[in-house]
């Protein structure tokens, strides 16, 4: 990557940092459970994970920390939020602008597997602040790993869309 | 929808000229008042969603233009076919 890209890149990820930080600092003053902060991804987020890591219950065996800091240096418009109830590490997410910038994806969460947060809920304020920032008409959780989890979704106003496995619904 | 259209109307034009800030916060206190209404729905005790390989990896989904949808369509519909 030349001297040339690497700076336009650096200028993106500062910009939308700072849009990042705004929706999670809304989101967290909205929140009626004062136990549950949002944050961005950090070291803390990596050595919390390591208590989800290998835990039995787990519903997916994702490999997040690895996932984070590759998202971190391809999609500088990612949108990427941290849960933490009583300070403990509740849930992780990862989402990007659609392809033409109309929407807002939520490619990636994942609920701890052992907590009793409302992680959608709380996820959701957040992703609607970001998306708003950058001027998205709808939000897409992609792939819901079951139809229990498909059907929640859809109880929060979500159209799934079966042809691109995902739950779509206006901003 | 349509009441909330109007909603998300009438704000965005009291949010013209506001801060990134003021826009965050208003948004985010209009989707809190709506999760408010949830409150009675149970979420799964295990929930994720995302895409994974055969081996189960997390993986990057490529964007296409295919998957922009027409959102002021009464229904939404696939832009691709099934």
């Amino acid at each position: 990557m030349t001297g040339l890209r690497l700076g336009m890149r650096e200028e993106l990820e500062q910009r939308y940092n700072k849009l990042r930080l705004d929706a999670l600092n809304s989101a967290n003053r909205v929140l009626d459970d004062r136990s549950i902060q949002l944050k961005l991804v950090d070291n803390s987020t990596y050595s919390a994970f390591k208590q989800w890591d290998k835990q039995p219950n787990r519903i997916k065996d994702w490999d997040w920390p690895n996932t984070l800091q590759e998202w971190k240096m391809k999609f500088p418009k990612r949108f990427e939020a941290t849960a933490w109830k009583n300070n403990k590490l509740a849930g992780l997410s990862l989402g990007r602008p659609t392809y033409a910038g109309t929407g807002l994806r939520l490619d990636y969460i994942e609920k701890a597997p052992v907590t009793d947060i409302r992680l959608v809920e709380t996820m959701l304020v957040a992703l609607t602040a970001y998306g708003t920032l950058l001027g998205a008409n709808h939000l897409k959780i992609m792939h819901p790993v079951n139809a229990a989890v498909r059907d929640y979704y859809v109880s929060f106003g979500f159209s799934y869309i079966s042809g691109q496995d995902c739950c779509i619904k206006r901003l | 929808m349509a009441d909330i259209k109007q909603i998300k109307d009438k704000q965005n034009e009291k949010l013209k000229g506001k801060s990134d800030e003021e826009k965050a916060l208003a948004a985010a206190r209009r989707a809190m008042e709506e999760m408010r209404n949830k409150r009675h729905l149970k979420e799964p005790d295990q929930l994720a969603s995302g895409k994974s390989d055969e081996n189960g990896k997390m993986i990057i989904d490529e964007l296409t233009p295919d998957e922009e949808i027409d959102i002021d369509e009464e229904n939404p519909k696939e832009s691709n076919s099934d």
